[in-house]
């Protein structure tokens, strides 16, 4: 989670649950994700910075989007837990808003995969995880 | 209470104060841990983690002594502190701290090797930043 540039909330966390596909994993990892997102929107508004628009939260899987936004009960989601669903609720109170990040941008893959030097040394930059420059 | 003026120097967090933000690293935490691997003479690398490589419970032979895989990992866990880029593999091998075997024992050495390479860096927080909050989620 970043507050501007700056990394403010991370975590990496093993999947407590199975999973039948990967839209169900990802599609739980939001929850996750949009708790905090939540936390963080109260804390910070009470520090006096108030969140005016929604929190865009960024996934790389166009189906698990799908299935937060569109409150259809569908066949293939049924077996979903309740709990999970939670995230339909925080879009339609407009706390998160829900967008889509290509794979390659996508800067939380260093805390889910082993990476090649290339994409690691990009995602480190990313994360603003630099060498205290000497200058300033 | 007491204002101890500026913060520098907290729980092995060194913090720098610069005009244009401030900035967390831990390079004396990280020094102290590749002693205490005693890896100070070895080469450093690039990445944290191979790729392509699964570690699980039962493969390769049980570390006679445990304990220093122990602390090096407890002493890992607290250094993604201003460290997220090894979260991951740091996540990984505390999985197998009550049965740490040696091909586990690499994975940290490997960790370690990538510290020594890196140790001056640390999580910057520009001043000039938006306050707006943004999230990303994944799963693997």
């Amino acid at each position: 989670m970043f507050l501007g540039d700056a990394l403010i909330s991370w975590k990496c966390k093993k999947q407590d649950r199975v999973s039948k596909s990967s839209t169900k994993a990802e599609y739980r990892s939001m929850p996750a994700a949009c708790a905090e997102v939540v936390w963080l929107r109260s804390l910070l508004d009470q520090l006096g910075f108030c969140q005016p628009t929604s929190t865009p939260l960024h996934a790389d899987n166009t189906s698990a989007i799908q299935i937060a936004a569109d409150p259809v009960f569908h066949e293939h989601t049924k077996h979903i837990e309740v709990d999970c669903h939670y995230i339909r609720e925080a879009l339609t109170t407009n706390f998160i808003s829900l967008l889509y990040i290509s794979i390659d941008l996508q800067v939380v893959d260093i805390f889910t995969k082993a990476m090649t030097r290339e994409c690691h040394q990009f995602l480190v930059g990313k994360l603003l995880l630099v060498d205290l420059p000497a200058s300033i | 209470m007491k204002d101890l003026a500026q913060l520098i120097y907290f729980l092995e967090l060194e913090v720098h104060h610069r005009s244009n933000g401030i900035f967390l690293k831990q390079q004396k935490y990280i020094q102290d841990l590749i002693k205490l691997a005693s890896l100070a003479e070895t080469t450093s690398v690039d990445t944290p983690i191979e790729v392509n490589v699964k570690y699980r419970k039962d493969e390769g032979d049980l570390l006679p002594d445990p304990t220093l895989y122990q602390r090096l990992v407890g002493s890992l866990i607290y250094l993604t502190t201003t460290r997220p880029d090894i979260s991951y593999v740091v996540h990984q091998v505390s999985q197998f701290m009550s049965s740490s075997r040696h091909l586990h024992f690499a994975a940290v050495r490997r960790i370690i090797r990538y510290l020594k390479g890196s140790s001056t860096r640390g999580l910057f927080f520009p001043k000039a930043s938006s306050l707006q909050l943004m999230a990303c989620s994944d799963a693997d």
